[in-house]
């Protein structure tokens, strides 16, 4: 059994969550900024499917604002800064050659602000995460320290997919992942949760808003290992 | 060493996704910020080092040799090599750390030794840091980001590989363990230092440990582990001063600190990487001192220099300082940080008045020292090389062995007015280089 404390394995738990969070976004950001081209106001609708407020005034005010704005909690940078938070405090878990891919995203994404090219410079951020993502499974021998991380992840993208209510088969990976980490038993969680959210998202009237609530109880606040 | 010169913005984008950074607070506002890095290394000739090295561990040897004595039987006190106002007084001098032996007899694991080199060629010793010094993660993690930039310059030139400060540390770590695992304590993400603390703990394959993590059980510190499981510690590297390491024996307000840690110390459970009480003898009065104690407890010539230092506590002193106080820089004992540090020449009238007044009534509380005319090192400066004050701080490491790293922390001023090398006051680091031949 891996050497590590409540805080630390909340670190890893929300670094998966994090990165995942800001993978997904950006992706979803693509999208959204190639229908803006045609339908400027279209940004009203990327942030009610993100569940997120829509406090910008303009088109205008969200392109400068939604990517690079440190003050926005919901902005791209801000959850990139979080997930920078919460691997800054794992150097010696994760190894300084893999935490360097986490700078270089933050360097990126705070040095593409005002960039003429800025969707092709966030490609460079969508590298760095998958670089990061990549030296994790590389360099780290610990299995449990991977699986959390993953679990972060897998559950991070089913909470997103769910607020974006996008359809049964694109749910079906990640829960399906998701599953296959919790039952590695290296967190306690929720079995109950997981069951209810499996029936959900595998039946063919998703009930999103449940799915999504559902999705944030089934890790317990304590990290207990179950073994 | 020119190659590198050309590869300087290299090196410095890799310093900067490598995360070699350092905090710094500012209006109450926690902020990081890289530590600017220059590629011109300071340079030391193999033999001019093997000579440092010996009188390094000739020092560091002394002064654990003196800790210890003045936790337990203060012969030097007894025997009039060291006046005890020096000992006592001294905000250094803790009384909780009274007849503790620590384990190996070692109190000094790690000292950091800030050296500079006199335009006479002789190196003096300015400071003994022997509580917490940092700094050496920074040359460590630039040598190696360096020989990836130009590995030609290397090839070129036979230098000693600094990369083994993990391992050697490590090493200390593993004589001097009680039992049970090595953990690195840090205080926390926002501690200025973070960088060296997490990056020491993965190169040294220890657990890096925050506030919380740590608790005494019984006669033992562990490692609380998520799964409810604790492990013992038997080595603990801190990087927290000694007043917030235990609000128990010290600070009662400290909030990062280990409850009853003092107890488990004194039993003799827990290595304490630096021991705890250590300032008493890296205090500015006790610096004059570490001359006469190398001869009192090693029966040697001191091999290194100290700066011409004057205790204005004794009455030839004390006048020596009145009378040529315009070349002397004054420094009272009690501040650390560059802070209660005057030039004589620098005062008016009244200023230097004053001054002396308060030589002549708190004598223990100053000390007086020839202003050293020491060498100025190059830096890159844009596209120029211009030449700044620097200083040298080497780290000696004493488990079983007592052990020089062979390279060092250099650091300058970027201000051509300055002789604060801080990297807090935008100061910057070089590496240094010992030649193998």
């Amino acid at each position: 059994m891996d050497i590590i404390s409540v805080v630390e394995m909340d670190h890893i738990y929300w670094l998966g969550r994090y990165t995942e969070r800001v993978y997904t976004t950006i992706l979803y950001y693509f999208k959204g900024r190639d229908r803006m081209i045609e339908d400027p106001e279209f940004y009203i609708t990327y942030c009610r499917d993100f569940t997120i407020p829509n406090c910008y005034a303009s088109a205008e005010d969200f392109l400068l604002k939604y990517a690079f704005d440190e003050e926005n909690p919901d902005s791209i940078l801000s959850n990139l800064n979080r997930a920078y938070d919460n691997a800054i405090v794992l150097r010696h878990t994760l190894g300084t050659e893999t935490l360097s891919y986490m700078e270089l995203a933050v360097n990126q994404l705070k040095n593409s602000k005002g960039s003429a090219v800025e969707l092709l410079d966030l490609q460079k951020v969508l590298d760095d995460i998958l670089a990061f993502w990549a030296c994790i499974d590389d360099y780290i021998d610990s299995e449990q320290i991977r699986s959390v991380i993953k679990i972060g992840r897998h559950l991070e993208r089913l909470n997103l997919y769910l607020r974006l209510r996008k359809s049964k088969e694109c749910m079906m990976k990640p829960f399906h992942m998701l599953v296959a980490k919790l039952r590695k038993g290296y967190l306690d969680y929720d079995k109950d949760a997981l069951n209810l959210l499996g029936m959900n998202v595998t039946s063919d009237s998703i009930d999103y808003l449940d799915g999504v609530r559902v999705s944030e109880s089934i890790i317990k606040e304590k990290y207990n290992c179950i073994s | 060493m020119d190659k590198l010169v050309f590869f300087k913005d290299e090196i410095n984008q890799l310093l900067a996704r490598y995360g070699v950074k350092f905090g710094i607070y500012k209006n109450n506002e926690f902020h990081e910020q890289l530590f600017p890095f220059d590629p011109i290394p300071r340079v030391i000739g193999h033999e001019e080092f093997q000579e440092l090295e010996k009188g390094l561990i000739q020092r560091v040897n002394a002064l654990n040799r003196f800790l210890l004595d003045i936790y337990t039987e203060q012969k030097i006190v007894k025997e009039g090599v060291v006046p005890e106002e020096f000992i006592f007084a001294s905000p250094g001098f803790l009384a909780e750390c009274q007849s503790i032996v620590p384990p190996q007899n070692i109190f000094a694991h790690i000292a950091g030794i800030d050296l500079v080199k006199g335009k006479d060629g002789i190196w003096y010793v300015l400071e003994d840091n022997l509580r917490v010094p940092s700094g050496a993660s920074y040359p460590m993690i630039a040598r190696d980001l360096c020989r990836r930039a130009s590995p030609n310059t290397f090839r070129e030139n036979g230098v000693e590989d600094n990369r083994d400060y993990g391992a050697l540390l490590r090493k200390v770590m593993d004589d001097v363990n009680t039992g049970g695992i090595n953990v690195v304590f840090t205080p926390g993400r926002y501690n200025a230092a973070f960088f060296e603390h997490s990056y020491l703990a993965e190169k040294t394959g220890s657990t890096l440990a925050f506030p919380n993590d740590l608790e005494v059980d019984g006669d033992y510190l562990y490692y609380k582990t998520y799964s409810g499981m604790k492990r013992r510690v038997g080595a603990i590297y801190r990087r927290i001063s000694d007043d917030f390491l235990d609000p128990m024996a010290f600070r009662e307000d400290s909030l990062i600190g280990i409850p009853h840690l003092m107890e488990v110390y004194r039993k003799g459970n827990i290595a304490l990487i630096n021991s705890p009480g250590n300032g008493i003898a890296d205090d500015k009065g006790i610096y004059y001192f570490v001359p006469e104690m190398i001869r009192y407890y090693l029966g040697e010539e001191p091999i290194l220099h100290n700066a011409p230092t004057y205790l204005p506590f004794f009455e030839k002193d004390r006048n020596y300082v009145l009378e040529n106080f315009d070349n002397l820089v004054i420094k009272d004992v009690a501040e650390a940080g560059g802070y209660g540090v005057v030039f004589g020449n620098k005062l008016n009238d009244e200023e230097k008045r004053k001054m002396k007044e308060k030589i002549r009534s708190e004598s223990r509380r100053f000390i007086a020292q020839e202003v050293i005319d020491f060498q100025d090192m190059k830096i890159m400066d844009g596209d120029s090389v211009v030449e700044r004050k620097a200083d040298l701080r080497v780290f000696v490491l004493s488990g079983k062995e007592t052990k020089v790293w062979k390279s060092g922390l250099t650091r300058f001023t970027r201000n051509p007015d300055s002789f604060v090398v801080n990297s807090s006051q935008g100061g910057g680091f070089k590496d240094t280089w010992i030649l193998s031949q």
